[in-house]
């Protein structure tokens, strides 16, 4: 990925090209998250040892969303594990046993019928996570779960190339999603329903969803970087420390968007998860259907991409994903990417001094002086970092990705960020009132 | 099963693959075709001076990094790129004493004190020039050391010829002859055709910054362009203040060295119009006929204020910074 044309800003893009959606034979086991970190847990509703048939409702998440076996075996465990961005929570394993056994779908009849609170539990339980929660779980849901909202953001786009997952809902399941959709706006009322789409399908995506604001975007990372196009939308700037729920602003993926349909009107719940697995050493990117919870050990052993020790496997993709500490990850919802890197393309970032060269300044989309602010984290002065704005990076990575004295930038940001957070906790609350 | 043990880190795990070395070798392409010219003009004497900046600036560097116990830092070339720099800036013949006190002064002092590369608060290599032309000015005025060459073609600095004669003096030189690089100066700063090819490269590489190289040209164009317009019978066109001296070495290799200029453009733009005016100014006014070193250094010394000119971060907001968790 050199560069002669130093001048330009370096972007990194997305390919028209998307090819085929591979379906993967389903694992030999299976690893599903029943809990969220910050969350009450919710306690499941299958016992280990018993049988469970692919797509049986096997637990709810706290979030109000539905959990389903997405295979037919055996519960072997039920216990605490980790989920893929490293936070410990409670997970179910299935060991599978025999071929798929599905579960005889009960779509919902005379959805004119049934009221909103029903639709609801409905939806709930089928395992799609609404922002609109039944009236029944109030007290169980989290403070932030309660706020009100008044923008729904679909990302119809994918935060970074070469994930080839969510932009696919032309091809993919059209109408699943613009039946969604019109669920959505039923349920929303007033609020604002923007879907995101990628430029280059805005024609088509706007003669498939009639009345609802389609917002183009360009096919590079800059472009569909989630929080910028927050930004982009509402002009609200959600920060390190913040989420979008706090400022009325709720985001679903098309991918969820377009399950809603699936599983009321067909009766199916959510079982296959689409994901983008590339390699540098493969000469394209392959999309794959797989089972939720299936270990990316079986992804990458059906697609004869070997892995030995030493490299990294990224669940996201190259500039923003998470390294993974084993083969045993499993694919959950939020992931879109698995990108393996071999030990020899590593890229090994230093503590080598900032040459100021401007190019970081140059790229970073919040305008963060990075290079000062790099300094600020690497001697300790996390107060003035974030007093120069480093709780506004995106974590959009470009700033690590093009400094030629190969400086952990964005790894700065964040460890200023993080560092003080801790700062302030540990802060005697009257002092506060003095800083 | 074999146990696997995956290397795990934060991201970003790609990088466009520039470093800081390769800059530094786009510096030394850029310096080479100036070089080459000068080394054919002005033969063995010239080249013996190149030779020895860069030779005794790399010693200087790699002695100052054992005598702190530092890493050694040659492999960066910045070195050897600053010693080249001193080379092409000190005039051809000059004493071989004066070529490695200018290198001892940019490396050790003006450099590796303030912690190497990246740290300086001046560029190296204006400070080492600055002290050797405030300590021993006549033995670095070209002339004086060209005496028993034969060039073919007027062998007097340009812009001292202006200042000790004025305008006709400044009229006797072709542009022509200044542009292809027959004139007299540093060892190769004079061939200005010759370091644009060398700029255009490194413009077109991003390796030194367009915002700072035209702002500074434009800056000596445009401020002696209006002392030009008010009095024409004093002041001399501004062609002549580009082609001459070594404006247009300066506009590319120093003012432009990312250290020691601010990031961000605006800021940049001030920066290089600012350094225009100081040299415009120090040629007007001052002893020495050619001010750019001193004005970039001023311009040096501004560099961390002028760079707070910039855009706001987005969603900043310092009053409101509580945090509720
Ligand atoms: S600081 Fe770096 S990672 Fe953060 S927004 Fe700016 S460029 Fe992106
Ligand atoms: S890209 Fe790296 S070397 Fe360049 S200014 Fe930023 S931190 Fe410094």
């Amino acid at each position: 990925m050199k560069r002669f044309f130093g001048f330009l800003k370096p972007s990194i893009t997305f390919t028209d090209w998307q090819g085929e959606v591979i379906t993967l034979d389903p694992p030999d086991k299976v690893v599903l998250p029943i809990s969220q970190p910050g969350h009450m847990p919710f306690n499941p509703v299958v016992e280990v040892g018993e049988t469970v048939k692919t797509g049986q409702f096997i637990a709810m998440l706290p979030s109000r969303t539905g959990v389903h076996a997405t295979v037919t075996g055996k519960v072997i465990s039920i216990g605490p594990g980790y989920n893929n961005e490293g936070q410990e929570v409670l997970t179910i394993t299935i060991r599978r046993e025999s071929d798929d056994d599905l579960i005889a779908p009960h779509p919902v009849q005379n959805l004119e019928k049934i009221s909103r609170e029903e639709l609801l539990e409905v939806l709930a339980e089928l395992g799609f996570g609404f922002p609109w929660k039944p009236e029944s779980l109030r007290e169980k849901l989290t403070e932030e779960e309660r706020l009100p909202f008044d923008t729904i953001i679909i990302f119809a786009v994918d935060t970074e190339p070469p994930i080839s997952v969510q932009r696919r809902f032309l091809t993919e399941f059209a109408d699943d999603f613009r039946e969604s959709i019109v669920a959505i706006k039923k349920l929303a009322g007033d609020a604002r329903v923007v879907v995101v789409v990628p430029d280059s399908m805005a024609g088509q995506a706007r003669s498939l969803l009639k009345d609802v604001d389609i917002y183009p975007v360009k096919n590079s990372t800059l472009d569909t970087n989630p929080r910028m196009l927050i930004h982009k939308i509402t002009h609200k700037f959600i920060g390190f420390y913040d989420s979008p729920r706090r400022h009325g602003i709720v985001t679903l993926s098309a991918e969820d968007v377009a399950f809603a349909e699936r599983c009321l009107h067909k009766g199916k719940s959510r079982t296959n998860k689409l994901v983008t697995v590339w390699s540098p050493v493969m000469d394209k990117p392959v999309t794959v259907r797989v089972r939720l919870g299936t270990p990316v050990r079986h992804i990458l052993s059906s697609l004869s991409i070997s892995v030995s020790s030493g490299d990294r496997v990224i669940f996201g993709g190259p500039l923003m994903g998470i390294a993974q500490p084993d083969l045993d990850s499993c694919i959950s919802l939020s992931t879109d990417g698995v990108y393996v890197l071999p030990a020899s393309r590593i890229t090994h970032f230093y503590d080598e001094p900032c040459i100021n060269c401007g190019r970081c300044v140059k790229i970073c989309p919040v305008h963060i002086q990075v290079n000062i602010v790099g300094r600020y984290a690497e001697f300790g002065l996390f107060e003035q970092a974030v007093q120069r704005g480093s709780g506004s990076c995106v974590e959009c990575g470009l700033c690590a990705y093009v400094c030629p004295s190969h400086r952990p930038l964005m790894q700065y940001m964040r460890f200023a960020n993080i560092q003080y957070k801790h700062i302030l906790e540990s802060r005697p609350a009257d002092e506060e009132e003095g800083a | 099963m074999e146990m696997i043990k995956l290397n795990v880190a934060m991201g970003p795990h790609i990088h466009d693959g520039s470093r800081a070395n390769k800059i530094m070798i786009g510096y030394l392409v850029a310096l080479a075709p100036a070089a080459i010219w000068s080394a054919y003009i002005y033969g063995v004497a010239g080249i013996r001076s190149l030779i020895l900046a860069a030779g005794s600036a790399v010693l200087w560097e790699w002695l100052a990094r054992i005598i702190m116990k530092r890493n050694s830092t040659l492999h960066d070339l910045s070195a050897l790129v600053e010693g080249f720099l001193i080379g092409m800036i000190l005039p051809p013949n000059v004493s071989w004493w004066i070529v490695i006190i200018t290198t001892f002064f940019a490396i050790i002092i003006a450099k590796q004190i303030f912690g190497g590369i990246g740290y300086y608060p001046f560029n190296p290599v204006l400070i080492g020039i600055a002290i050797v032309s405030v300590s021993w000015p006549n033995r670095l005025l070209s002339h004086s050391t060209l005496s028993d060459f034969s060039l073919g073609f007027n062998p007097v600095e340009p812009l001292w010829a202006f200042k000790a004669y004025g305008q006709e003096a400044a009229n006797a030189f072709s542009r022509l002859d200044l542009l292809l690089g027959h004139q007299v100066g540093g060892f190769g700063t004079g061939a200005v055709l010759l370091l644009a090819i060398g700029a255009l490269y490194l413009l077109i590489r991003g390796f030194i910054s367009a915002s700072v190289f035209f702002s500074y040209l434009l800056g000596v164009y445009m401020f002696q362009g209006m002392f030009y317009l008010a009095n024409s019978s004093v002041n001399v066109h501004p062609d002549f203040y580009i082609l001459g001296g070594m404006t247009f070495f300066a506009a590319t290799f120093l003012a432009s060295n990312f250290t020691t200029c601010p990031v961000n453009p605006v800021a940049r733009i001030i920066y290089g119009a600012g350094a225009g005016l100081l040299t415009v100014l120090i040629r007007k006014y001052g002893v020495f006929p050619d001010g750019t070193i001193f004005a970039i250094l001023i311009m040096n010394l501004f560099h961390p204020l002028i760079d707070r000119i910039k855009k706001p971060v987005t969603g900043l907001d310092v009053e409101s910074l509580q945090f509720e968790s």
